[in-house]
């Protein structure tokens, strides 16, 4: 078992194999050695770590991404927004909670669940246009009406069939 | 959102961006939500444009970012320049230019520009029109769209293809040649390189290209010369090399001949005659490749004589156990007809050497006569090969049908059934009659649902309805017989109405087992 400490300094008990599945994790197991010493995850709360493991926990056993995958292995892996059914409903979450978790799939460096986060998100913004994209995400426009309309013109040969 | 790292952000991006074999309409609704979120906010402005320009087809993209006033039509509406650019000018262009990883471009898209607009791109004050290159797709075999394409190379290019428009080939003109002479020194970490061209007198060029590259993955060219052969054999990255084969005797020393040991795992070559294709086999070892595949396109003048046994001898010495798929094509209709001939049949005897070849799942001799290979054969040849998986064995003449007699019978598929569990595809003659089902092979022969595609050629047959009920016993999910198809034939070819009763007495056998499974399940 592997002890880890939340921002809230909330502890966790989890296995080693479930906890290996972050990369960041089996490194710093690795690097220290068979240890008694719990782990301190200063980026991520007790409910994201929560969420985090039981993500982990769900995957347990399942084939990790091999660490020297080429390039084009890594954008296959991305270049699809298919969701399996149980990943979609534990990724079924208040949008706050969605950029945690996508946040501490990224510093924990757990592809997989990387994945499922960024891909719930391309999947939100698909076929919306800007002024959409801004009200669903509460993004504030920071580009004057000029750099915005020099943008479109430099890039509307994307529309071209 | 917003507040996400850049490669989050860009891993979003790079998701939307969806699969590149999507449809060309998917692929533009993935282009427009891109373009929209880099409109968003400034942190979503560059991972998005560099999704976005990464892969870019066609030189339209590149005009578009030029300034507005200065690009124009001409009277025949292509795409031209009013003056030449301007320092700034230039460093907007870059700001995109620098983001293509990829490009491709054909002859109609270099149609649509103006020689000033080429004349413009070739003066690019940096040293590459697009410095981040890494892959290059040129179709088009012109000239003077020649400095274009030179400007376009860049030392970042890992892959590299040259064809021509309307053909795979990129037949060399002086201009060219000159290109390639000088592309392995000032490109040398290109991987894969894909160029082909007929004129076996320009081949030195090539050669030495690739003698340059000592990191190649996968390479597809014309005739190459021993030196360069012998260079890939020594390549450790090498996976798969595709060339054709013209005059190796020429510069082939006897303790030259290239043994390719390492990764290479697919080869394909192309021979002009037949006598090439035998020096070929003697004058080179693939000891690691497990998929093979030769293409005969050979003149009629310089067919010369040819000798089925030696050709397979020469397999089994050339390539190792490890083969998986050995594929023998002609490019020649008439030329088939000339191999698939009594004249050239092989017997048992002749197959023999291929029976090492132990893994083998794909066997492709669709165009070599093998009518004398008789149905105790056969049962050798299943048994020697139990992972094969398509077998294409002598499909016969396709112009003029003629109906040859076969020493093969129905107990000869029998035997593949039995011994070739993984069998999915089979292309042979043999002539269909009803065998006895209480006796060796059939009454130890369990049925294979995987087959499905079963084409005879012109096999010769004989009680139809009962041919097509042991059928159906052996290989229960066949629904259709492919027998040699010509409409043209006057009168129309021999038992093409027996194989028709046939193919609809197994859509009816398989419709009926499958309302009485339906009706068993409830």
């Amino acid at each position: 078992m592997v002890l880890l400490v939340t921002s809230d300094n909330v502890q966790f008990q989890v296995d080693k194999e479930v906890v290996e599945r972050s990369v960041l994790i089996k490194n710093m197991l690795e690097d220290v050695g068979e240890s008694d010493q719990s782990i301190p995850l200063a980026n991520v709360s007790s409910s994201v770590l929560k969420k985090v493991i039981e993500y982990c926990e769900h995957h347990r056993g399942e084939p990790l991404p091999s660490a020297d995958a080429d390039q084009n292995q890594d954008e296959t892996r991305k270049r699809t927004t298919d969701i399996s059914e149980w990943d979609q409903k534990f990724i079924t979450v208040d949008q706050e909670m969605l950029f945690e978790i996508i946040l501490a799939a990224n510093y924990l460096d757990i592809k997989s669940l990387l994945d499922v986060g960024c891909k719930t998100v391309a999947n939100m913004i698909k076929g919306k246009t800007p002024e959409e994209i801004r009200r669903l995400f509460n993004i504030v426009n920071d580009f004057t009406p000029e750099e915005e309309a020099q943008i479109k013109k430099e890039n509307e040969w994307a529309e071209d069939r | 959102m917003s507040a996400l790292p850049t490669e989050v952000l860009l891993h979003i991006c790079t998701t939307i961006d969806g699969e590149l074999k999507g449809s060309p309409d998917q692929r533009r609704d993935s282009r427009i939500t891109i373009a929209a979120l880099a409109r968003t906010c400034r942190a979503f402005k560059e991972p998005a444009l560099d999704v976005l320009w990464k892969n870019i087809d066609g030189i339209k993209p590149l005009i578009s970012c030029l300034p507005q006033g200065v690009v124009g039509k001409t009277a025949e509406g292509k795409l031209a320049l009013g003056r030449p650019l301007f320092a700034d000018e230039w460093k907007l262009f870059e700001q995109y230019a620098c983001r293509v990883h990829s490009f491709t471009i054909e002859g109609s898209q270099l149609n649509q520009i103006s020689d000033e607009v080429v004349q413009a791109f070739v003066s690019t004050p940096s040293s590459g029109l697009l410095p981040n290159l890494r892959r290059l797709k040129w179709q088009d075999d012109r000239d003077r769209f020649v400095p274009l394409l030179r400007i376009l190379l860049v030392p970042t290019i890992r892959s590299l293809t040259l064809r021509g428009y309307q053909s795979t080939r990129w037949d060399p003109s002086f201009t060219k040649l000159a290109l390639l002479a000088s592309i392995g020194a000032r490109y040398p970490s290109v991987r894969e390189f894909s160029c082909t061209f007929g004129s076996e007198g320009k081949s030195d060029v090539v050669s030495k290209a690739v003698c340059d590259w000592h990191e190649l993955v996968h390479l597809q060219t014309g005739v190459l010369n021993t030196q360069a052969l012998a260079h890939l054999a020594s390549l450790p990255s090498l996976e798969s090399l595709s060339f054709m084969s013209y005059d190796l005797a020429a510069d082939t020393q006897p303790q030259s001949v290239p043994i390719f040991t390492s990764k290479l795992d697919a080869v394909s070559i192309t021979v002009p005659s037949h006598s090439h294709l035998n020096q070929c086999l003697r004058d080179i070892r693939f000891r690691s490749c497990r998929i093979v595949s030769f293409k005969l396109y050979i003149d009629r003048g310089r067919r010369g004589p040819f000798d089925p046994s030696n050709l397979i001898i020469s397999f089994s010495e050339c390539f190792s156990p490890v083969l998986e798929q050995l594929i023998v094509e002609t490019g020649d209709e008439t030329y088939d007809e000339v191999l698939d001939s009594q004249r050239f049949a092989f017997s048992f005897d002749v197959i023999a050497p291929l029976l090492q070849f132990s893994r083998l799942t794909v066997l492709d001799l669709t165009w070599f006569c093998s009518l004398d290979v008789d149905d105790e054969a056969l049962k050798y040849m299943a048994q020697a090969w139990p992972q094969l998986e398509e077998l294409y064995f002598g499909r016969g003449p396709c112009y003029p049908p003629v109906l040859t007699s076969t020493s093969r019978t129905f107990t000869a598929l029998v035997h593949l059934i039995k011994h070739c569990r993984h069998l999915h595809r089979i292309q042979m003659r043999f002539a269909a009659c009803s065998i006895d089902t209480d006796i060796e092979p059939f009454s130890t022969t369990t049925a294979n649902e995987n087959l499905t595609f079963l084409d005879v050629g012109i096999s010769p047959i004989s009680n139809p309805i009962a041919v097509a009920c042991q059928l159906h016993a052996l290989l229960p999910n066949l629904t259709s017989v492919e027998y040699h198809e010509d409409e043209d034939s006057e009168p129309p070819l021999p038992f093409k109405e027996e194989w028709n009763q046939v193919e609809f007495c197994l859509l009816a056998l398989t419709k009926s087992a499958e309302i009485r499974e339906k009706r068993q399940a409830k």
